[in-house]
């Protein structure tokens, strides 16, 4: 080994090409062409492929929308949009919740994160073999399919990373599943991760190449790729020697190695997540940090939730309607951009909607959706009372002092 | 918790209301009004408790 101690390098002609000051500062007099790959810029990991821009597949992976609330305890809903909390087998119901993180949350704060999915475990009593709890995601097909990732490529990878907290740390697994491609050749590739310590964050990164013709994604609305990453998970989805870190056909007996219970086990143990970001690449770059508003029309794409307040005086209106009979209001609603299918609906209570049509005012019983498409609906509220006039138009506002409000949702 | 079913009829115009939703009960509660198309996850898991051998209310 040598080194070559300089102050410059000159070119053929003379001219300075590379200058070193006594600050180990370098100076490039011209263009600059890099063949090999460029692992980071300013300390920070730059792109290996994939776009410059909009790099994170993720929708809402700051956690900041929370449409559905910011607390449950209810399996297979939400609490901050896209991220669908399953569990099964609990004896005591595990509650989770968008979760304000303040400054002593080192890590994410100083990386800009203000919100994380927090779970809280409820007191289980055994470990049994359906016993499981879950954080999914998934990521529309056509989203996948237009990334940039050759998924039938080995050498093409994508980078899946987050912030992981946990009170009760032990191995962790997860998996991508690719849910396309026929009945018994749909894929699963799983991995393990790990916090660095009991309530200490750590950014997990995994990168996944790849998978062989094997691997399918079709270009339309439904579920491209699925991730799931598992705190607690009994024995019937586990299987002593189930491979990691490799593409294989789904097997429902072995999504897992057999795993550990701690967290399961532990009263009051917490798995909390932010920063969660998948990207085209080998490389995992910075989050992709999105304004709220940004975020919001993303997640409206899979639910869209509006609501009114009836609180000191200020009544907020949701819109005019036309009353189609005495007791039937119909309310024609386009939503803010075209959902991702025909959505559902849930409300709140009946009775937190009224009607107003300049004379007389009836509290509503009923809340429901006709001839609805992906861009629009028509939702129809039913009262008890039939003072309405056929053919009017009344306004529907919330009643009395009630929070009312209206969820549509058309999630994967 | 009791998970059941409901058809409902709505229409869009003049039409006579015929059956397009289905309603999610949990405990004999409405909580969700489904419409009936495939991509709509709802109605997926609507058509499997269908599959495993449930029967919907009928429509008033």
């Amino acid at each position: 080994m040598s080194t070559l101690k300089v102050n410059t390098i000159q070119d053929t002609t003379g001219d300075d090409a590379l200058t070193f000051d006594s600050s180990g500062n370098t100076t490039v007099a011209q263009d600059l062409t890099v063949t090999g790959q460029l692992n980071s810029v300013n300390g920070n990991g730059f792109p290996s492929a994939g776009a410059l821009s909009h790099r994170n597949l993720i929708i809402n992976g700051g956690m900041t929308v929370a449409q559905y609330g910011t607390s449950s305890t209810t399996t297979n809903s939400y609490t901050c949009d896209r991220f669908k909390v399953k569990f099964d087998g609990e004896n005591e119901d595990p509650t989770y919740a968008q979760h304000a993180l303040t400054s002593s949350d080192t890590g994410p704060w100083a990386k800009g994160f203000r919100n994380s999915l927090h779970i809280t475990n409820g007191n289980q009593t055994s470990n049994d073999a359906d016993d499981g709890m879950f954080i999914k995601y998934f990521v529309e097909a056509q989203d996948m399919a237009n990334s940039g990732w050759d998924y039938g490529s080995a050498s093409s990878k994508i980078t899946l990373s987050f912030w992981l907290q946990t009170s009760a740390n032990q191995t962790f697994y997860g998996y991508v599943y690719l849910p396309d491609g026929g009945s018994g050749t749909h894929r699963r590739y799983s991995f393990s991760f790990t916090a660095s310590g009991n309530n200490a964050w750590t950014k997990i990164t995994q990168t996944i190449p790849g998978g062989g013709t094997g691997n399918v994604i079709t270009n339309d609305t439904g579920t491209g790729l699925e991730i799931l990453l598992c705190p607690g998970a009994g024995s019937s989805i586990t299987a002593s020697g189930s491979t990691l870190d490799a593409w294989k056909v789904t097997d429902g007996a072995s999504w897992f190695p057999d795993m550990a219970t701690t967290w399961w086990d532990t009263d009051d143990a917490t798995f909390e997540i932010t920063g969660v970001q998948l990207e085209v690449g080998d490389t995992a770059t910075e989050f992709e940090h999105r304004s709220y508003a940004e975020e919001l029309v993303r997640c409206q794409r899979y639910c869209y939730k509006i609501d009114c307040e009836n609180a000191s005086g200020n009544v907020s209106v949701f819109g005019l309607c036309f009353a189609q009979a005495t007791d039937t209001f119909r309310w024609p609603h386009q939503w803010p951009q075209r959902m991702r299918t025909v959505p559902s609906l849930s409300a709140s209570s009946g009775s937190h909607f009224k009607v107003y049509d300049g004379s007389n005012a009836e509290v509503c019983n009923s809340v429901v959706i006709d001839a609805a498409s992906s861009f629009s609906g028509i939702i129809v509220f039913g009262s008890s009372g039939t003072s309405m006039n056929v053919g009017h138009a009344p306004q529907v506002y919330a009643n009395d002092t009630q929070l009312a409000w209206i969820l549509l949702t058309a999630e994967l | 918790m009791t998970l059941t079913y409901k058809l409902r009829k709505s229409q869009t115009t003049t039409e006579t209301p015929t059956v397009k939703n289905v309603q999610k009960k949990i405990d004999g509660k409405v909580v969700l009004d489904i419409p009936i198309h495939n991509d709509n996850t709802d109605y997926q898991e609507y058509l499997e408790w269908v599959d495993a051998g449930n029967t919907a209310e009928a429509a008033d």
